[in-house]
């Protein structure tokens, strides 16, 4: 298979996947009976419900006299071109809301930054840890590692803001940035304003990255191990090269393919935790509009943030085939 | 072999084996670690109900009221406990009359009768007997019936309780009896929690919310009923003044002035006044079955969809593998909570969408697992002696899954208790069972993240039992897989 034929289908894939995730919203909301926007709308406002001429505005505006063929064309539309109708909590565009507040913005922001710090830490601590198996730091690493998997991330953000925000103050204990740097000539300085947002970004980061980089640990020593058990680091050991040599460009070259795989699938599930940490820090983000969309049913925003959130994953899923594809050379020869 | 005899020795081969593995558990000292922390949980999710003196969510004291251990430190000077004022509210025998003191001035006492009435109560309210007052004669004449304490704490209590139960006979519009309930500190102030005339006979009376009487709405300064009247350690006096116009009689029953303190057991109290210690304990049992039943059923799937994928081969393997890495792609929690909220949040459901989302792995791990045995030779030695699927299914295929099973089972629950807690701390959590997210998320609605007290036992408890978990499935995964012992 070239590399050209391995991108066109996971291009194909990829349009497949999106188009699966807007029908499985729409099944969602729309599909069950009784649970269209409209009908979930006035079920939970009785008093707009009495009133004739507002339930006929809401209809005109929701489609519903429609069939159900138009409503899903008309839908899908609105979701290829990323118009999300608007919120049923203060009839605001969501579209809008999304751009005005910045949410994709920030909920990549915190994403990423932890995503690379929790490689980073795990990529290291794993080589450490398979370096010297067995050792007093290989099984305090694992523990850790493993520990992680038993942390609620919810809970390790209440903790991280109970010792850091309220006992020692160090950080603010929520929010994305302080009030003043909307106002009109409050905002201080660029120098100033970018490390005000670390401060911000440092709580919500450290906790997502506390939830992820366990795995990252685990994986790759794992990869390492069986990395170290092959012939050629025998060779290599053979020839005289040193340890560091060894562990670096023989062993990990070849075990950092699965942990550039594995980062990608991973995704989804550290998406899962950055939901929950942005509601746990009032982080202002999809996750947390979503948490914000759930507590008053607002169904068109939450019907909108599954969608983006979904896109997000398959979008970072893409880009780790694609990368996958380029790094691995037995992908062009298979 | 007869069938029952089979029957039995397999069943003592299958106890064999278990014991086999729980030895081989306890030899190792991760997975011992992780089988005692989880004995230890699964006895207190059955026996919480003899391990704490109070039923989940009963109201205790007052509400958020912080531990009662803070008081001896400085930061705790200012804590109220619980403090009840009658000792005997229900009136269960004439001593509860006695040890109320009778005032009022020489002239309306000399014509007003006090008694014990054992038969005549307020049956709503748990009562025992009553205290009569009766007055025979005509005209006005006056009574008090009070009971004087010291309230010995600093700081005011969070809210009060005052009750009582009046039944006036004899009382008309034109001849009312007239009560009224007050608090009286010494040096003059006087508090009236209820002042009001009874105009109709032979009905019980029971005044309603009397410690918010002084018209503060509760939470809407800090200056509330309590914190105004209880504002010093000082003598006080509780009690309930009957005026008689004209041959009534009043029985008085159910008198009762309970302060719910603001400091309270070992770990305070909730939101609505109830112990967190016995709602941690509660949220043991639910918090763990809804993690396991949700990992079994997921587990169940994907041995399902693994074997068919396997076994079967061909298109099935294929649309079965696709439809796995569908399910791995689609973002499950923002799915999850989608899901609850259009579905209902009940256990069963959210038990059903965690084990919906939770097989895939599994049934990849099974389905490489089944190809690679089905090459073996000893299946190929089966089928030659003419054993059928099933067989082959039930003898030899599965026997050889088992360790994969117990393996991935352990190693899912964590995800599962993780998941619900998660869901149940953002306010998706069946609202009728009580968890340690739910603990959890009344915290994060009330206080934010103020009080480590309440925050931490119930996360902390969350992830001791998932690690339980880990522990275990990681040390199966080393006696099963023999690739990960060590080369020697």
């Amino acid at each position: 298979m070239t590399l050209r034929s391995f991108l066109l289908r996971r291009i194909l894939y990829t349009v497949l996947l999106i188009f699966l995730v807007i029908i499985v919203n729409w099944l969602i909301f729309e599909g069950i009976p009784g649970q269209s926007g409209a009908a979930a709308f006035l079920t939970n406002n009785p008093r707009i419900a009495q009133n004739k001429q507002a339930v006929a505005n809401l209809c005109a505006l929701w489609k519903c006299n429609q069939s159900r063929t138009d409503q899903f064309l008309s839908y899908l539309h609105n979701m290829l071109t990323f118009q999300f109708g608007v919120s049923f909590q203060n009839g605001q565009s969501i579209s809008t809301n999304i751009i005005q507040q910045q949410r994709l913005t920030n909920t990549l922001l915190l994403l990423g930054s932890s995503t690379i710090i929790a490689i980073i830490i795990g990529v290291v601590l794993g080589i450490i840890a398979s370096a010297r198996r067995d050792s007093l730091v290989d099984k305090a690493t694992v523990s850790a590692s493993l520990s992680t998997f038993a942390l609620p991330t919810f809970w390790i953000g209440e903790v991280l803001i109970l010792v850091l925000a309220i006992g020692l103050q160090w950080f603010p204990s929520g929010g994305t940035v302080p009030v003043t740097f909307s106002i009109p000539g409050q905002a201080p300085p660029l120098l100033n304003q970018i490390i005000i947002r670390i401060q911000y970004l440092f709580l919500p980061a450290l906790t997502l990255t506390l939830f992820t980089y366990g795995g990252f640990v685990l994986l790759t020593r794992a990869t390492m191990l069986e990395a170290l058990n092959e012939d050629y680091i025998v060779t290599a050991k053979a020839k005289g090269l040193s340890r560091r040599t060894i562990l670096f460009h023989h062993a990990f070259k070849n075990a950092s393919l699965p942990v550039v795989t594995s980062s990608a699938l991973a995704f989804g599930g550290i998406l899962a935790g950055a939901i929950i940490t942005e509601t746990v820090f009032a982080w202002n983000g999809l996750g947390f509009y979503l948490f914000q969309a759930v507590q008053v049913k607002d169904f068109p925003v939450m019907q909108a943030m599954f969608y983006l959130i979904s896109l997000t994953v398959i979008a970072a899923n893409f880009i780790a085939d694609v990368l996958y594809g380029i790094i691995d050379p037995r992908i062009r020869y298979e | 072999m007869s069938d029952q005899a089979y029957l039995k020795s397999y069943w003592r081969f299958q106890l064999h084996r278990i014991t086999g593995l729980l030895r081989a558990l306890m030899k190792n000292r991760m997975s011992a670690i992780g089988l005692i922390i989880l004995i230890l949980s699964g006895v207190v999710a059955v026996a919480a109900p003899l391990l704490t003196p109070y039923k989940d969510l009963q109201q205790v004291s007052g509400p958020s009221a912080q531990p009662d251990w803070v008081t001896s430190f400085p930061d705790g000077y200012y804590l109220s406990k619980n403090f009840v004022v009658v000792k005997d509210s229900s009136f269960s025998s004439p001593g509860a009359v006695q040890a109320l003191v009778l005032t009022g001035s020489q002239l309306d006492l000399s014509s007003v009768a006090v008694s014990y009435d054992a038969g005549r109560t307020d049956t709503s309210t748990h009562g025992i007997g009553s205290l009569q007052l009766s007055h025979p004669t005509q005209g006005i004449a006056t009574a008090v019936v009070n009971q004087s304490f010291l309230y010995p704490y600093r700081g005011p209590p969070a809210s009060f309780l005052a009750t009582a139960s009046i039944l006036a006979m004899g009382a008309s519009t034109d001849h009312p009896v007239h009560v009224r309930i007050f608090i009286y500190q010494r040096g003059g102030l006087d508090f009236p929690l209820f002042d009001e005339n009874i105009t109709q006979s032979g009905n019980w009376t029971r005044p309603a919310n009397l410690d918010s009487i002084l018209g503060l709405p509760r939470g809407a300064t800090s200056l509330t009923s309590p914190t105004i009247i209880f504002s010093a350690v000082q003598q006080y006096t509780y009690g309930i003044e009957i005026r008689f116009d004209g041959p009534q009689r009043v029985d008085i029953t159910n008198l009762q002035l309970t302060l719910l303190g603001t400091s309270w057991g070992l770990l305070g109290t909730d939101a609505a006044g109830s112990d967190l210690l016995t709602r941690d304990l509660y949220g043991t049992g639910p918090s763990m079955l809804v993690g396991l039943t949700a990992a079994l059923l997921g587990i169940g799937v994907g041995l399902i969809i693994g074997l068919l994928a396997g076994l079967l081969g061909g298109l099935v393997d294929q649309v079965l593998m696709r439809i796995t890495d569908l399910f791995l792609t689609i973002p499950f929690l923002p799915l999850a909570i989608i899901l609850v909220v259009v579905l209902t949040a009940s256990a069963l459901v959210i038990i059903a969408i965690i084990a919906f989302f939770s097989w895939m792995g599994f049934a990849r791990v099974i389905r490489s697992q089944v190809l690679t045995l089905r090459e073996r030779p000893f299946i190929e030695a089966a089928r030659a002696a003419g054993a059928g699927n099933g067989r082959i299914l039930s003898r030899h295929l599965f026997p050889n899954l088992i360790g994969l099973t117990y393996v991935n089972l352990a190693l899912s629950v964590p995800g599962a208790i993780l998941t619900y807690a998660a869901l149940a701390f953002l306010g998706l959590g069946d609202p009728t069972v009580e968890s340690w997210g739910r603990i959890l998320n009344d915290n994060f609605i009330v206080t934010g993240t103020a009080d480590w007290w309440w925050v931490i036992p119930p996360g902390f408890a969350i992830a001791i039992v998932s690690l339980s978990f880990v522990l275990i499935g990681y040390s199966l995964d080393e006696m099963f897989n023999p690739k990960l012992r060590r080369r020697q």
